[in-house]
């Protein structure tokens, strides 16, 4: 009787030795697996910031010209947008770099022309994008994303060497 | 002797299967662990050197702006940011915690872990220079990490380093 309760006993210990040793290394599976995705995440992140500056600041520089470069209220709404002017056979053209749900975004439309949204291309998925006037011939971008990693974000400056906006 | 030995082996576990099943997780969970801190430096270092790069563009872009270096001030920059003379050069210097904060002069120095340095000077020292001449400038920007990042024995990191020039005429922006 005795020895069949130890027999029991030591039955009961194995399986729980068992099931703690699986719980562990699922815990630890999906511990490293979770950790790994977050990391991914906030590579992707870094990646997207980058691509937005530079493509900014190409952007910018490429069309420095006496008020080719100004900056306007976005078309959504939300917060201001870069706008590049520029004639092509004597009509004048738009492009529209503005952030909406997530994206930067970029238009090329004819002055004037409402449909800025409906022609816009993604350029880089971003968590938000403030530009601003700054002295008189300065424009202070800052562009960000949000994750589980915290906030990373970029600040730069682009001076006109056109002294117009 | 293999009939006890089979036996014992539908008893339980033996004490050596219990270590070494928590020595291999342990391995395994350190391991892990390793990569998961040498993948988040990885991406560490890359956020450093575009942040160390935006903030090196930005530098850059407010010094070509001035009509003359001389006239660079701390306000030119935003906080964190200290501007000393030292002759014909200008030194400044940006300091920022591990979270790119800018840091005030009053917080204690151990606390810094960027330094954004730019170093402003005539590319030939002057000789016979006279007052709105042109004169070609080199723009010298290093972007240091000061502490080590997680894992890491040595600290004194070069994130970023950036060299322009830039002659200031009267007439050239």
């Amino acid at each position: 009787m005795t020895k069949r309760r130890s027999m029991s006993f030591v039955a009961l210990m194995d399986i729980l030795v068992l099931f703690l040793f699986s719980v562990v290394s699922i815990g630890v599976g999906i511990s490293a697996v979770k950790g790994f995705q977050r990391i991914e995440e906030d590579r992707s992140d870094i990646s997207e910031l980058a691509v937005a500056m530079s493509y900014l600041h190409t952007r910018i520089r490429q069309n420095d010209r006496l008020g080719a470069v100004s900056v306007r209220p976005s078309p959504m709404g939300e917060s201001s947008a870069l706008v590049i002017s520029e004639q092509i056979d004597q009509v004048e053209y738009e492009t529209w770099i503005y952030w909406h749900q997530g994206t930067l975004l970029e238009s090329f439309i004819q002055a004037g022309d409402k449909r800025i949204e409906e022609v816009s291309s993604p350029i880089a998925e971003i968590d938000g994008f403030e530009i601003f006037c700054h002295g008189s011939s300065g424009l202070k971008i800052r562009i960000w994303c949000d994750s589980h990693m915290g906030t990373r974000d970029l600040d730069f400056e682009v001076n006109l060497r056109s002294s117009s906006r | 002797m293999s009939k006890r030995l089979r036996r014992d082996r539908t008893g339980s576990f033996a004490l050596y299967e219990v270590v070494l099943s928590a020595i291999v997780l342990t391995v395994l969970g350190c391991f892990t662990v390793r990569m998961l801190i040498s993948a988040k430096n990885t991406n560490a270092k890359a956020y450093d050197l575009y942040k160390g790069l935006s903030e090196a563009i930005s530098a850059v872009e407010i010094v070509k702006s001035l009509p003359h270096p001389d006239g660079l001030a701390e306000t030119d920059f935003g906080p964190g940011y200290e501007v000393l003379a030292i002759g014909s050069a200008i030194n400044v210097t940006g300091r920022f915690d591990e979270k790119w904060n800018p840091m005030d002069s009053d917080r204690p120095e151990e606390e810094v872990c960027y330094y954004v340095r730019v170093k402003v000077g005539p590319s030939v020292e002057p000789d016979g220079f006279t007052e709105g001449s042109p004169m070609l400038y080199r723009i010298d920007v290093e972007v240091t990490r000061v502490a080590p990042y997680v894992l890491e024995k040595h600290g004194g990191y070069q994130v970023f380093s950036l060299e322009a020039t830039k002659c200031f005429t009267s007439f050239a922006k």
